[in-house]
């Protein structure tokens, strides 16, 4: 006999199995109490590592438009920490060899920061901004990022560097000097000196609008403002300057 | 070939939709050829039928998942149940031949002696070999599933089914020559 002869014979034989009668009345009924206990079939339903793939996703897509959106805050905006910390994370795990560079643009950004709060002449996000840019310099200083370095190409970043603090030592928190230092002291919180404008002078772009006083202050307020805080005048270029 | 279920597509899609009663006509045309197909592989029949409801019941849930066309939710359902008896035979590691010893009970009116004997023969030959090997036969012999399907079943290439299906018949002829 042929093994397929013998094959179809036994599958009458495979086929005579069947369940227990008792299966074959309830099983039906049985099944469908167990689908009652569980919900309607839904399309979006993920198996578990489709699920922790999708979730890993989808933190990973909120946490990048996060710090995408925070690029463009200013101090004292909500995501401007987050601006500020991605920093710190990229400048700490960036190869040696770009470190400086970062930390160049940070320090470049600080100071764009410092220029438009100036400009909008909002004071608690001057105060911020002093802040930032101070913590910004420490945490660099800190880092100590031309430490190890021989390399001559590196050299120039190494310089360039060196002489950005240098020229932010002592750092801005001394420009606006009774805000900062004196904070319990209110009537003098939004006041800056004239000093402190020559300084910022040599820091900022030449050309700072004048700030517009603080809405919230009352009349009294606007009175000792007159008094005791200078205005920021743009600076026209004069003849004796051009000579 | 055996006869498909007419509509099935159509079934399968208002079972996506939460129709138990089309879900129930798919039940009542699959529920004993799942059962044949695990029971042969296990020889135990309250765990076979305690499988098929599984198989089912898994079946409901991953529905949305599956797509109408023909023939991939009988691979689907195939392939559920062969997982389920897969994960079965780990924890019980050992495979049974009760289901040998039941089949050659049965349907002892119809054929000769000799006939018999000789299938009685080939199933115990059948029931010695690896559990892969066995789905095969299964499938293609008694399911008469297509290869594709069985390929989809099995996860393999269908030219890989067919070959590997012609080398265990080629052993099954060696080993019943040498027992008859």
């Amino acid at each position: 006999m042929k093994i397929t002869e013998s094959l179809y014979l036994l599958k009458k034989h495979y086929q005579t199995a069947k369940p227990s009668l008792d299966f074959r009345k309830h099983g039906w009924n049985a099944l469908v109490t167990e689908l009652g206990e569980q919900d309607k079939p839904t399309r979006f339903a993920f198996r578990p590592g489709q699920f922790i793939l999708a979730t890993a996703t989808f933190v990973l897509l909120i946490s990048v438009g996060t710090v995408f959106a925070s690029q463009r805050t200013l101090p004292n905006q909500t995501l401007f920490p987050v601006k500020v910390l991605s920093e710190k994370i990229a400048v700490r795990l960036a190869p040696a060899s770009f470190k400086a560079e970062i930390a160049a643009g940070m320090i470049d950004r600080r100071l764009t920061e410092l220029a438009t709060v100036t400009s909008a002449g909002n004071q608690q996000s001057i105060e911020q901004s002093v802040k930032t840019f101070k913590a910004t310099t420490d945490d660099l200083t800190k880092l100590n990022l031309w430490d190890g370095w021989e390399d001559e190409s590196v050299e120039e970043h190494r310089d360039e560097l060196q002489n950005v603090v240098k020229s932010l030592t002592p750092t801005p928190t001394s420009l606006i000097a009774p805000s900062i230092e004196r904070e319990d002291e209110t009537e003098e919180k939004e006041s800056i000196s004239r000093e402190t404008i020559d300084e910022l002078k040599t820091v900022l772009p030449a050309t700072i609008p004048t700030p517009k006083p603080t809405q919230s202050s009352g009349d009294n307020r606007e009175d000792k403002d007159k008094d005791s805080s200078i205005e920021i005048k743009v600076l026209e270029p004069t003849d004796s300057d051009e000579e | 070939m055996q006869k498909e279920l007419p509509d099935l597509a159509v079934l399968v899609k208002l079972s996506q939709r939460g129709d138990k009663e089309a879900y129930g006509k798919i039940y009542r045309f699959y529920v004993e050829r799942i059962y044949r197909f695990v029971y042969y592989l296990i020889g135990n029949q309250p765990v076979a039928e305690d499988i098929t409801q599984v198989t089912f019941l898994r079946l409901w849930k991953n529905l949305p998942s599956l797509s109408t066309h023909k023939g991939t939710f009988q691979a689907y359902a195939y392939t559920t149940a062969r997982n389920l008896v897969i994960d079965w035979q780990r924890k019980k590691k050992d495979v049974s031949l009760d289901a040998a010893a039941q089949l050659e009970e049965a349907d002892t009116n119809t054929d000769s002696l000799i006939i018999q004997e000789e299938a009685k023969q080939l199933h115990h030959v059948l029931a010695s070999l690896p559990s892969e090997d066995r789905q095969l036969v299964s499938l293609r012999y008694f399911e008469e599933l297509s290869y594709s399907d069985i390929a989809k079943i099995i996860g393999k290439n269908e030219g890989s089914i067919r070959v590997k299906l012609h080398r265990i018949l080629a052993m099954l002829k060696n080993k019943l020559k040498g027992k008859i």
